[in-house]
């Protein structure tokens, strides 16, 4: 097994480029020895998604995502018939001397339903069980998180017309919120619960020398030291890790080996989303109201001496 | 991106270390024997400082257990986290009744020769925070206090008994009366003509539902003939109104009748309560063509008008009895008060804590937070305000608009 212990859980992500510290790791861990789904919260881009992605590759096995959105029904997260083709096989038999009786079984045999990912969930013939991931809940409506709560507690679910599907292995459920609305205490109950913060500049140093092998040391510590003061300051929207590897890519694209003002002004739309944040931070720089060399500086010694 | 109003924050108040650390005392040694007892003492501890901890979660925590060191501390940690924290705030309550609860036997003893002193002098620093504030309000003197000191003094003290008197609503005359209306129906058009995004079927509609469609015509051997239309749902926001008619709430009256009838009639999902010392029920009675006949009848049933306030002990009766069954996903409850509260703030936060499980948004409109001098200190609304949502002033036709502005972005 590959995740038998919380050590190769760790070594595991980290062989796929995931760094996950002991908390992560243990609920991992947990989470597919008990077979209970795991809720993933925290700021966007701190690698909520990612965990089921390498949770995937790690366990070598499909990854089955549903994206929540205001809305999202039953007809298009769990099944729908294929209704053109039903029609169409019913034309196809006009001449066929065929009982009503076998032709309804027909038609609404398997072949003519479309597996939506929640039934292809549960309905996987894979020997090992897929993860899948319910990304942004807190997206969809009340109404399909209570569906939600049905399939979760007894992974299985009927269809009237073939009957009732029970999963095979259940599959590893990782579900992720951005926290846009409070998600329901029956919901959350049934979960096993881990926040994503940011990260410290260790494991943020990790991580971007994992993801991105190219960047050489002096840049990867710069840009991780000014990751951790940006954090710091008050923003709309800090940066998460995503963008601490946008802009490292960005960084050795554009040949920078290091970090000074100029680097920063240029390349500040890889860090900020949001035009108004783009323009302080400008103003921060300009005004020298941080030294950013001081700040690099500080960094740099105060981790590595 | 600045709103008006309060975001939308964390449902729960502050605890504070000091009730975090008497909740542990609170244990009796007895009840902590072996693995087992110490995991149900120690998830009761986190029970009453309201994190969710239920019997199924307890059992998962068992089932945890056996899959990891119980010796390592860390595993420890992350694993009855992992079962009983489900949300980031709850994260800092946990870590505290976890390193207080799960002490090694030398590090309780070091704290207990070591600390003495500090630990009293500690405490009684805690204390004084703990200590409410000031009350800031003055105290109800009508009896021998002078009168001339005007309607703003006597809006802001308790009544210190309940009146318990029939008021006289039938002179009522308001030259206000058609704008209020006019604002108050824009409000609930506001309120009950929010697009779903979800769509049901309608045979009148334009767009047609292809699934429906081909599903009715099998019948005709999957011939189309009929064609299955749908269009956009209309969500029916539910709307509580919880009213302050205490004797501090005296001079908003006037327009506090109107609100209530206003909305009472422009929306159909709309129920109303009254309360002071107690609270009642006025929906049934509002459903009059006229106001006056419907305040005849609301003066006739409602003996507490103008009496004296107990917040806790209403939103009990709310809770408890008138109000259960009566939520729906979507339901938003308005209080209107002015938060001046003679009752035991304690039930009060209580019963807050309910209303919120179970409301959508909590609105509290106070008439007191137009004078720009306002401050929430008195200790009812202090108690309460974490529960809201939104906070507002409401007590002229201006702040009347800005609530419906308000209330379009504030109910998706």
């Amino acid at each position: 097994m590959v995740f038998s212990s919380i050590e190769k859980v760790q070594d595991n992500l980290k062989a796929h480029r995931y760094i996950a510290d002991r908390s992560l790791a243990t609920v991992i861990y947990l989470a597919v020895s008990l077979g209970k789904p795991l809720l993933l919260e925290g700021e966007a881009g701190v690698g909520k998604t990612d965990v089921a992605k390498v949770m995937s590759a790690a366990l070598d096995t499909r990854l089955i995502r549903l994206q929540c959105y205001e809305g999202l029904d039953v007809n298009t997260a769990l099944y729908e018939w294929n209704y053109p083709k039903q029609v169409l096989r019913i034309r196809l038999e006009e001449g066929a001397q065929r009982s009503k009786e076998d032709l309804g079984n027909i038609i609404f045999s398997e072949d003519y339903l479309i597996r939506r990912p929640l039934l292809e969930a549960l309905q996987s013939d894979q020997d090992q069980p897929p993860v899948l991931l319910i990304d942004e809940i807190d997206r969809s409506d009340e109404e399909f998180e209570a569906f939600l709560l049905e399939i979760l507690s007894d992974f299985q679910i009927t269809i009237p017309e073939i009957g009732t599907i029970r999963a095979k292995h259940r599959p590893y459920v990782v579900l992720t919120s951005n926290r846009t609305r409070e998600l329901h205490d029956a919901l959350k109950r049934r979960c096993l619960y881990h926040w994503i913060d940011y990260p410290t500049f260790e494991k943020e140093y990790q991580i971007l020398v994992a993801k991105v092998p190219q960047v050489r040391e002096v840049l990867a510590r710069q840009i991780c030291g000014f990751m951790q003061v940006v954090r710091k300051m008050d923003f709309y929207k800090k940066p998460g890790i995503a963008e601490t590897l946008d802009w490292a890519s960005a960084l050795i694209v554009l040949h920078k080996d290091e970090l000074d003002g100029d680097v920063v002004q240029e390349t500040l739309g890889c860090i900020f989303k949001y035009r108004e944040d783009i323009s302080k931070m400008e103003a921060e720089i300009m005004g020298k109201k941080i030294d950013l060399e001081k700040v690099l500086e500080d960094y740099l010694a105060r981790h590595f001496g | 991106m600045a709103r008006p109003f309060r975001e939308l924050s964390s449902p729960r108040p502050k605890i504070t270390p000091a009730q975090i650390q008497k909740a542990v005392e609170e244990v009796e040694p007895g009840e902590r024997s072996g693995m087992l007892g110490n995991l149900l003492a120690f998830c009761r501890v986190l029970r009453d400082l309201g994190l969710d901890s239920t019997a199924g979660r307890i059992l998962d925590i068992c089932r945890s257990l056996e899959h990891i060191d119980i010796c390592n501390r860390a595993q420890f940690y992350y694993a009855l986290r992992a079962n009983l924290v489900s949300s980031h705030e709850d994260m800092e309550v946990f870590e505290q009744v976890f390193s207080l609860f799960w002490r090694l036997p030398e590090e309780e003893e070091a704290e207990n020769q070591g600390a003495g002193k500090k630990e009293s002098e500690e405490e009684g620093d805690e204390c004084c925070e703990q200590m409410p504030p000031k009350q800031v309000f003055v105290e109800d003197n009508s009896e021998n206090g002078s009168k001339d000191e005007g309607e703003e003094i006597s809006s802001v003290a308790y009544s210190a008994e309940e009146v318990l008197f029939n008021k006289d609503f039938s002179i009522f005359t308001s030259d206000e009366v058609t704008s209020i209306r006019e604002v108050i129906s824009q409000i609930a058009k506001r309120l009950s003509t929010r697009m779903s995004r979800r769509k049901k079927a309608d045979s009148k509609a334009r767009e047609i539902d292809l699934r429906r469609t081909f599903r009715k015509n099998m019948k005709y051997g999957g011939e189309i003939i009929e064609l299955a239309r749908r269009k956009k749902r209309i969500k029916k926001t539910k709307v509580i109104l919880l009213c302050d008619v205490s004797g501090s709430m005296d001079c908003y009256s006037k327009f506090l009748v109107q609100f209530i009838f206003g909305l009472q009639n422009e929306l159909t999902n709309v129920e109303t309560f009254v309360f002071s010392t107690s609270i009642t029920r006025v929906s049934h009675l509002l459903e009059r063509r006229s106001l006056d006949d419907a305040l005849a009848e609301v003066g006739k049933i409602v003996n507490h008008w103008s009496g004296g306030t107990n917040i806790g002990a209403s939103f009990n009766v709310f809770n408890e009895g008138l109000g259960k069954g009566m939520f729906s996903g979507k339901t938003i409850v308005m209080i209107f008060s002015d938060g001046w509260d003679r009752g035991d703030t304690k039930l009060l936060e209580a019963e807050m804590k309910k209303l919120r499980k179970r409301a959508f948004r909590i609105l509290w409109l106070n008439p007191l937070l137009g004078s720009s001098s306002y401050q929430p200190l008195c200790e009812g609304i202090k108690t309460a305000l974490p529960y809201v949502d939104l906070f507002m002033p409401l007590n002229n036709l201006e702040s009347l608009v800005t609530l419906g502005a308000t209330l379009d972005s504030f109910t998706r």
